[in-house]
């Protein structure tokens, strides 16, 4: 039976690893509606192997990461991944005019009139391509750089910028109006 | 409040570190429930799994027999498929306007019943469903109930472990797609005079063809070069 000594281990190791194993997941997940699930088996598995072994703190996070890697997989089907694959950024004039815009894209500057943000980030997170809710999250929920993303994601900045750009444009056009608003 | 701070909080409402912990600690109890009644939890399942895995060994020497009997020549058997391996580049998605509809209890035309002929599924793969797509007349309409043009069937056969052969059909309609593939002239695999691209990317391969009035269209997924061969050739007698 789980001792109160490996619940105390495990808390510990939650706390210290939960944001990495996050933005991993983020980054890694071919859709971010499976994140939490991903999550919630990685750490799961983690309290089953430390009721069976000791783990040292050393490299642990290495070693979640391991896990992970298992659970994304997991939640890999059927041509996810190509299916995911945009023609997007192949439209060579929008990423010249993007690139002559500042890094920093303001959320604000656009209006959007529908204050249940709840159902515009379902919105986003429904995007066909998956980039999209991984880009929103990765820049205003964990304040990352256009710069650190595009290196996460192994995109150039451009397509970034390109992607936050048309999808606030987006929802302004879908919410700014207030047509929308009692759905 | 901004509208990066309404964003943040919605966000963190959906995935939150707090929420994640409470269902990982209960989950964690479940796990150690569960083992208290393990054994009565086991003891359906055992006795059910010698009973199937009885009426499967039956069945495979009956089934071993008889493809034995019926299949096609060695030939056949040892099909050379000359596959197109794609890359990333060579595959581009489309924006597909369909809504497919899972329905196992409705009667479908089956496109393989011909001859007297079954198709060769790989065993493991347990599960068959049934999908119908529909496409929209009305373009300007994005609502489900104008969805209502049948286009194609899809017969999915998988199983719990990621295997799985879909196939889509259609008398009248090239199957539909989201995706389709940079074609620079390639390999073509000849099965009993019919010619088709076989295409792979990582452990899917993709065909379609034309054959016996029907347009098909086929992905598999985690499916052996062999047991496609196999399967392939099971349709193109």
């Amino acid at each position: 039976m789980a001792s109160q000594s490996n619940l105390y281990k495990f808390n510990d190791i939650y706390d210290k690893t939960y944001l990495d194993i996050l933005k991993y997941v983020i980054v890694k997940c071919h859709n971010i509606n499976d994140a939490n699930d991903i999550i919630q088996e990685t750490y799961l598995e983690l309290w089953n192997i430390l009721n069976k072994k000791e783990l040292s703190n050393k490299n642990i996070k290495s070693y979640i990461i391991g896990i992970t890697n298992n659970k994304i997989k997991k939640h890999f089907t059927l041509l996810q991944k190509i299916k995911t694959i945009s023609i997007f950024e192949k439209n060579v004039n929008d990423i010249e005019l993007i690139d002559l815009m500042e890094d920093d894209i303001n959320i604000e500057n656009f209006i959007i009139r529908r204050d249940d943000w709840t159902f515009i980030w379902k919105y986003i997170k429904s995007k066909k391509n998956q980039n999209i809710p991984k880009v929103f999250y990765l820049y205003y929920q964990m304040d990352l750089s256009i710069k650190e993303i595009s290196k996460v994601l192994n995109v150039n900045e451009s397509y970034i910028k390109n992607l936050i750009y048309r999808t606030l444009k987006e929802l302004q056009s879908k919410f700014g109006n207030g047509e929308n608003s009692n759905d | 409040m901004t509208n990066k701070e309404k964003l943040k909080n919605a966000i963190d409402k959906d995935i939150n570190k707090t929420k994640n912990y409470n269902l990982v600690i209960n989950n964690m109890d479940k796990g150690s429930n569960n083992k208290k009644h393990l054994w009565k939890l086991c003891f359906v399942p055992i006795c059910l799994s010698i009973l199937i895995i009885g009426i499967m060994f039956i069945n495979q020497n009956r089934l071993t027999n008889e493809l034995s009997q019926n299949f096609n020549t060695d030939e056949e058997q040892n099909l050379k498929l000359n596959i197109n391996i794609l890359n990333n580049d060579e595959i581009i998605s489309l924006d597909t306007n369909v809504d497919i509809i899972l329905d196992n209890n409705i009667n479908i035309p089956y496109p393989f019943k011909y001859d007297g002929g079954e198709i060769i599924i790989p065993h493991d793969l347990d599960k068959s469903n049934t999908y119908i797509v529909y496409t929209n007349a009305n373009k300007d309409s994005y609502d489900s109930l104008s969805y209502n043009v049948l286009y194609n069937y899809i017969l999915c056969y998988t199983n719990d472990n990621g295997r799985n052969i879909k196939v889509a059909y259609s008398k009248d309609n090239i199957p539909i797609r989201d995706y389709f593939f940079k074609d620079n002239g390639l390999k073509t695999t000849t099965i009993n005079g019919i010619e088709l691209k076989i295409y792979q990317f990582e452990n899917n391969y993709f065909t379609n063809f034309n054959y016996n009035n029907y347009n098909f269209d086929i992905e598999t997924s985690n499916i052996t070069e062999k047991e496609l061969s196999d399967f392939l050739l099971s349709i193109i007698k």
